[in-house]
Order: structure tokens, then sequence, then C-alpha cells
């Protein structure tokens, strides 16, 4: 499944990496959404490109997850556009999103808690397969089916292949965590959204994660969005980091500058540090 | 991943059947081998039953099973999709009068009247589950609850009068057995329901372990993250109101010619909360649990008044109390723990 996504990122290594000449895969112009009268996210424009993984960090309340929401289309902007591979995201609603290639996961688990850790990846390919209720319940097999041995290499990659069975419920959440990644992975997308995956997570389990996400991008092939608030995972895996404040974009460049901007060093340490 | 293994190699230790080199294939922690000796051996009593029972216990158990289609209806509206239903009584009638209407105005066959009535009844549902879209529980509970209660009284409206009989309703003739069979009508209606209803229970199993069962019950955990995976929810919860409408509608459709009469009030609210008490008492969320609950309806009752002439209500409610305090997740819980207490003694 990941191969041919290698080879894409393969060659990305020996160019220039994410040259201004490539189409971004996502691009994100003067975003702006406004909650009554606060201003949530005010005119943020960033791109990615394909392959890149990218940082997206901020204080509490800075608008990381708001801009999810809104590259998600569970929240319309008041202003701006979003692109995914020059097509407007902004007619559509947010169950067509996965259907282009971006799944996501959730800041505080949104699993389907009664429901196995294989029917939670199953639910992962909804969009990618076709059926009716019709035909379901006539258990007519129809073109567009899942492929079983895909989704049980992915839960086994995913070290879920033990759990498979249980219910989300009573599992752990580090596992439920990498359920979600396996929920998120099973409908091949072509961008990731990973909202706060070291959440909840141990020492060991986010450094784990880090070079889990990165595994992820070079099998998969997949572009990555990360918000994130661990300082340590994000510097360490992103290609490039946009920083957030208020709702505005204060830096962005790769990690070593973002760390070094004063901007940045401002927001979160407050202004008596300059 | 180091930590996934440790994780992964707790969670196999509380699970019972993994690492075992000769396990049995298990669903829900039961092997698969007795569920199907069960539902073997369940399929031969209920073929066996209406050569050993006589004619009013044959009526009787038709009736379970009708009230059974109409509980496995709603379980897949409630039970499945999260969405609450005191209405169901509504499309058991349209189902009923769509028979008994269709057989004395336009001289069709009691089978060319259930395809119709099934019809009439998921585009009444999913029509209503438009509207229901933007009410959350209890008040798409309490919206279904006026449907209930109009129902009656619209079906004894004048200007309907001609069709539906007003308020002494319609006769329905019960249909006889065909090609000769050696079986009375009550014993041909019970296998014609034992039929429909065992096509409508696989087609209900079939359906809540596909692709489309994953997504009403995905909408059901988290409607947020099923949107996110694409499903399409509006979609779904009105699709799904139809299905459980058409079940329904069967049931009521079967129950015309089972009863041999249509009248409005038969079909008062207190049959939808009825449907809801056999949905809660069989199982929520189980195909299986339907059978018990219409068997708790139908004999219940009759038991409640053996007891007690007078209080027979009040034995009623003492029962049902009962039954909840001791079976919290329905019959089929009580059973399915059982089962599973059993078949890991038994390992």
């Amino acid at each position: 499944m990941a191969l041919q996504a290698q080879e894409a990122v393969a060659s990305d290594d020996a160019a220039p990496r994410f040259g201004a000449s490539q189409q971004p895969l996502l691009q994100v112009d003067g975003i702006a959404i406004r909650f009554g009268g606060i201003v949530a996210l005010d005119g943020i424009t960033f791109s990615l490109a394909p392959g890149e993984i990218l940082g997206l960090i901020g204080p509490n309340g800075a608008g990381k997850t708001t801009l999810f929401n809104c590259v998600s289309r569970l929240y319309t902007p008041n202003e701006g556009t979003i692109l995914f591979e020059g097509e407007n995201l902004m007619p559509l609603s947010a169950h067509q999103i996965s259907r282009l290639g971006i799944t996501r996961t959730f800041q505080n688990l949104a699993l389907f808690r009664t429901m196995s850790v294989r029917d939670n990846v199953l639910v992962g390919t909804h969009s990618k397969t076709g059926s009716n209720f019709l035909s379901d319940a006539l258990a007519f097999k129809g073109s567009r089916t899942v492929d079983d041995d895909e989704i049980t290499g992915l839960m086994e990659d995913l070290g879920l292949a033990d759990v498979a069975d249980r219910v989300v419920a009573d599992l752990p959440t580090g596992t439920q965590k990498r359920v979600e990644l396996a929920r998120a992975l099973a409908g091949h997308p072509k961008l990731l959204l990973l909202d706060e995956p070291a959440g909840g997570l141990t020492h060991s389990e986010v450094d784990e994660l880090g070079g889990l996400i990165r595994r992820i991008r070079d099998e998969h092939g997949v572009t990555v969005l990360l918000v994130e608030h661990h300082m340590g995972l994000v510097m360490a895996i992103s290609d490039t980091v946009v920083a957030l404040d208020f709702g505005r974009k204060i830096a962005e460049g790769t990690p070593a500058e973002v760390q070094n901007d004063p901007e940045v060093i401002r927001a979160y340490l407050g202004s008596s540090h300059k | 991943m180091t930590i996934d293994r440790t994780i992964a190699s707790d969670d196999a230790a509380n699970t019972p059947v993994a690492g075992s080199a000769t396990k049995a294939r298990m669903v829900g922690g039961i092997p698969v081998a007795w569920q199907r000796t069960a539902f073997f051996i369940a399929v031969v009593i209920a073929i066996a039953l209406p050569f050993l029972v006589k004619n009013f216990t044959i009526f009787q158990l038709t009736t379970v099973m009708i009230y059974a289609i109409a509980i496995l209806g709603l379980n897949l509206l409630t039970g499945y999709n999260g969405q609450f239903s005191l209405g169901h009584s509504t499309f058991i009638a349209i189902g009923a009068y769509t028979t008994a209407i269709l057989m004395e105005f336009a001289g069709l066959s009691f089978y060319g009247t259930l395809p119709i009535a099934a019809t009439i009844c998921f585009a009444f549902g999913f029509l209503f589950g438009l509207p229901a879209l933007r009410l959350e529980s209890i008040y798409l509970a309490l919206a279904t609850f006026a449907l209930a209660v109009a129902t009656p009284q619209v079906l004894k409206l004048s200007p309907f009068e001609h069709w539906t009989g007003g308020v002494q309703g319609l006769l329905v003739f019960k249909p006889e057995a065909p090609f000769g069979l050696p079986l009375n009508s009550d014993q041909w209606m019970y296998f014609v329901t034992l039929a429909i209803g065992l096509g409508l229970a696989v087609c209900a199993v079939n359906l809540v372990n596909s692709r489309s069962g994953r997504a009403i019950k995905a909408i059901r955990d988290n409607p947020i993250a099923a949107r996110a995976m694409g499903i399409n929810i509006s979609l779904y919860k009105t699709t799904t109101f139809g299905i459980s409408a058409a079940y329904a509608g069967i049931a009521g459709s079967l129950s015309a010619v089972v009863v041999q009469f249509v009248a409005p009030d038969s079909f008062t609210f207190v049959l939808a909360i009825g449907l809801f008490v056999g949905l809660v008492v069989g199982g929520v969320g189980s195909i299986t649990g339907a059978l018990f609950g219409g068997l708790f309806l139908v004999f219940v009752p009759n038991i409640a008044e053996e007891v007690s002439k007078g209080l027979a209500g009040a034995v009623y409610g003492v029962i049902l109390l009962l039954v909840i305090y001791l079976m919290p997740a329905g019959a089929v819980g009580l059973i399915r723990t059982a089962a599973m207490k059993l078949a890991t003694r038994r390992r």
C-alpha cells in the first residue's frame, strides 16, 4: 500500500525539500472566524507541501483546534478559503472531506466507544467503500468492499492485532490513541490531521509516537498537519512549524527558527522575558 | 514499539481466547458453535410448536412474533442508531390499515399488500426522520409520542371514514393455507409470520454487521467523529428511521390479518410504549432480544391477570420492575452473561 508513496517521498528528499515550485497539498488562505465577539482566527495563511509534516503550535486558546475544525469543515470560517489539491473545501460538508483524502484524529479521543477496535478501524474506510442499506441487508458483496487483509495488516502495524475484537471503551488511553490513528489511516488519506496526539501519553509513549508519525508519513505517504502542545515532539518531527497566538500567525519556519523567534518566546513566556 | 507490546499483552491476558492454539471462533465471548446450536434448536421448536399446542396458543405465539418484528424495527432505530421513538404504534397502524384497505377496496391478496405496506411505512418513516434530525433524544421521544397520541384520532376522522371504517374499523379476512396444505389458517399464518420474521431478522443481522450498520452505530456513539469519517449523518438517520418504520409496518400488516380486524383503538400510545418496554426487556441493541420482548408483551399481562384479577396492572408493574432490576441488560444480556461464564469455565 505504501510503496508508491515511499518513492514519492524519497524523490522529495533528493530535490531541495518542499520547494516553492511544487503545488501545495493544502493551502489555507486568510482564514478568519469569530464566535460572537471573540475573534478565534484572524487571517491565517500557510500551506503544506506533499509529504511535509507541519507542526501547529501556540498557547492554550490560540486557535489551533479551531483551525483544524475549519479544515475538516466542522466549522465554517467567516472569511478566507482552504484549498486541497486546488479544490476549494468551503462548499463541502464535513462528511465529504474524508472522500477527498483528509482524515483526522481528535484532541480528546472521539472513538466509537461501544464498538470493537476492528469495527472502529473499519468505519475509517467508510468514504472509500460503497454499499447501501439494501445490499448490506441482503449481504450482497459489491465491488467496493474492504480489503480485510489490509485492515488486519494496519492493526498489526499499530500494535492492535491482539485487541482487535475488544470493545474500545475498555482499553487504555495509549491504545485508544492508536485506534484513532488506525481509523484515520484506514481511509488512505493524503492529509492526516493530528490533534494533540501526545495528550495523555507517558514520556516513553511520546518518544515512540514521534517515530511512529514519521514512519506513517514515509510508509503511507501522507502529509501531516499536527497540533501539539508537547514542544519536544513538535520540534523533533516537524519540517515546518507555524506558531499561533490569539488567532494570529506569529511565526513560520523550521523548528530552529521558530524556537528562537522573539514573538514566539514572548507568547509562551510573557513579555518580561524579552 | 515496546510499550505497545506490554499494553497489548496485558490486554491479551484479560481476553480468555487469545493465545490458545485451538481457540474456538467466538463472537461476543460466546463460541459460534453454541450460538448456531441454539439457533437450530429454536427453529426446530418453532416449527414443531403449532402441531403441539391449541389454536389459541398458536394465535398468541403468532402475536409474539409480530411484536418481535416491530421491536426489531424499533431496536434498529433506538438500540443501534440512538434515536428514540415512542411513536411506533403509528407505523404499525399505517401498515395494518394499508393491508386492510387494499384487501377491502382494491381486492388485493394479503401477500400483495405486504410489500406495499412496508414501502408506504418506509416513506412515512423517512419523511418523519427529516424533522427528527433536529431533535435530540428526549425531545425526539416526545415528538414521536405526539404522533402516537394523534394517530387513533386521525383514523377516526369522518373524511376518511369511508376508507378506514371510522371508529368501528375494518374486518379483514385471514388467508387459508394454499396448495391444499394440511394446515388450518392459524397454523398457516403462524408459519407465514415465522418465515417473514426470520427473513427480517437475518436482514437485520446482516445490516448491523455491515458497512451501513457500522455507520449507524458510529452515529450513535459519536456523531462528530462519524461525520469526519465521511458518514452522511442525515441520510443514514432518516434511512434508518424509514427501515425501522417499514419493520413496524410489516408487523402491522401481519397483525391485521392475524387479528382479522383493524380499529383505531388497537393503535394507541399504549402500544407504542409497550414496544418500548419490549425493547428494554428483551435487550437494547440485540437482535434476538426482540423475541423475548414479544414474549413479555404477550404473556406477562396474562400471568399478571392470573395472579390477581383486580390488581393485574400492579402485578404487571412489579414484574416489570423485577425484570429491569434483575436483568439490567435485558433477557439477552442475562443469557449472554450466563453463556460467557459457562464458556470460560469449560475452558
